[in-house]
């Protein structure tokens, strides 16, 4: 039973995690070697990949912007740029026309280095074809820059300070609702109990009056 | 627009949901708060009146302090982040 509650435990945890490692934004820096815009016949994967721009129809096919980048130490890493609208995750990302023109604009070579954090969502996986969502870029200054994930420390707090009220709230109902409502039955339960000793007695007293046994 | 009519609905569902939750938290807590207060006796002798009374004008004091108002954060909060992100992204 151990084995199991653990097991349980930690697929639970993987999946926290693996949803809060896809969805959170993160940083990389990398430097710009090209965009692309290609058409996608989205299909088991459609998990993985944003709605239609906004204002446009839904289709499982679409032209989706791409940006190939090239990490410092020589990786390779692309990125899809696409809206997600009001949708999930709400990065609520309706600029994905002026993210593609800052890529362009961005583009360097590798004799002239220009490096920009790319901030973005999702997983790259050559299995599935999935991409990271390029969510906005800034030119950085070298490759080597720190960046603070305020987002991600913010968001963190907020959830962690829900998990912490929703606890508090459930402690303050149990003390204040179900504890007196269980001290109530339980009253009701022992005066029932009383009450059947009594017609207990009774009963007896009937009884040993009838048959005169004492 | 379809998308923001749905995020709309849900999300002043959800908002309310969160908002009712933590009214009804929040007035326990002062209504606990105000019966500590009064069965320790630690209220001036004048006002002392009966029990209810003291919990029920405490209750009332509450319904119109500043307290009880801040808890509409809880929609003003998510709805001025969701609208500074779509500013910032019209922005950039």
């Amino acid at each position: 039973m151990r084995y199991v509650k653990w097991s349980l435990a930690g697929l639970v945890a993987l999946l926290l995690f693996g949803f809060f490692h896809y969805t959170l934004p993160q940083h990389d820096i990398v430097r710009i070697v090209g965009t692309e815009n290609r058409r996608m016949d989205i299909g088991e994967n459609s998990w993985f990949f944003a709605a239609p721009d906004v204002g446009t129809a839904a289709s499982t096919s679409r032209d989706i912007f791409f940006i190939n980048a090239v990490y410092p130490d020589g990786g390779t890493m692309e990125y899809r740029n696409e809206d997600t609208g009001w949708g999930w995750p709400p990065y609520f990302k309706m600029d994905s026309f002026s993210v593609a023109t800052a890529a362009k604009e961005l583009v360097s070579t590798k004799a002239n280095p220009v490096w920009v954090s790319v901030t973005h969502y999702g997983w790259r996986n050559q299995l599935f074809t999935i991409f990271p969502n390029a969510v906005s870029l800034r030119q950085v200054d070298g490759p080597d820059v720190t960046i603070i994930p305020w987002a991600n420390i913010v968001i963190l707090t907020v959830l962690l300070f829900a998990l912490f009220m929703i606890r508090r709230m459930w402690l303050q109902f149990r003390e204040r609702s179900i504890d007196p409502a269980m001290i109530d039955m339980q009253q009701s339960i022992d005066d029932l109990d009383d009450r059947a000793d009594r017609m207990g007695d009774r009963a007896r007293g009937f009884f040993g009056r009838m048959f005169k046994r004492r | 627009m379809i998308g923001l009519l749905r995020l709309a609905v849900f999300g002043l569902a959800v908002l309310t949901v969160v908002y009712w939750l933590a009214l009804v938290y929040a007035r326990s807590v002062r209504r606990e708060r105000l019966e500590k207060e009064y069965d320790e006796g630690s209220i001036d002798g004048d006002v002392k009146g009966h029990r209810d009374d003291y919990i029920a004008q405490g209750m009332a004091d509450y319904e119109h302090g500043l307290k009880r108002k801040l808890l509409w954060l809880v929609y003003i909060l998510p709805i001025g982040t969701v609208l500074v992100l779509v500013w910032l992204n019209f922005e950039g």
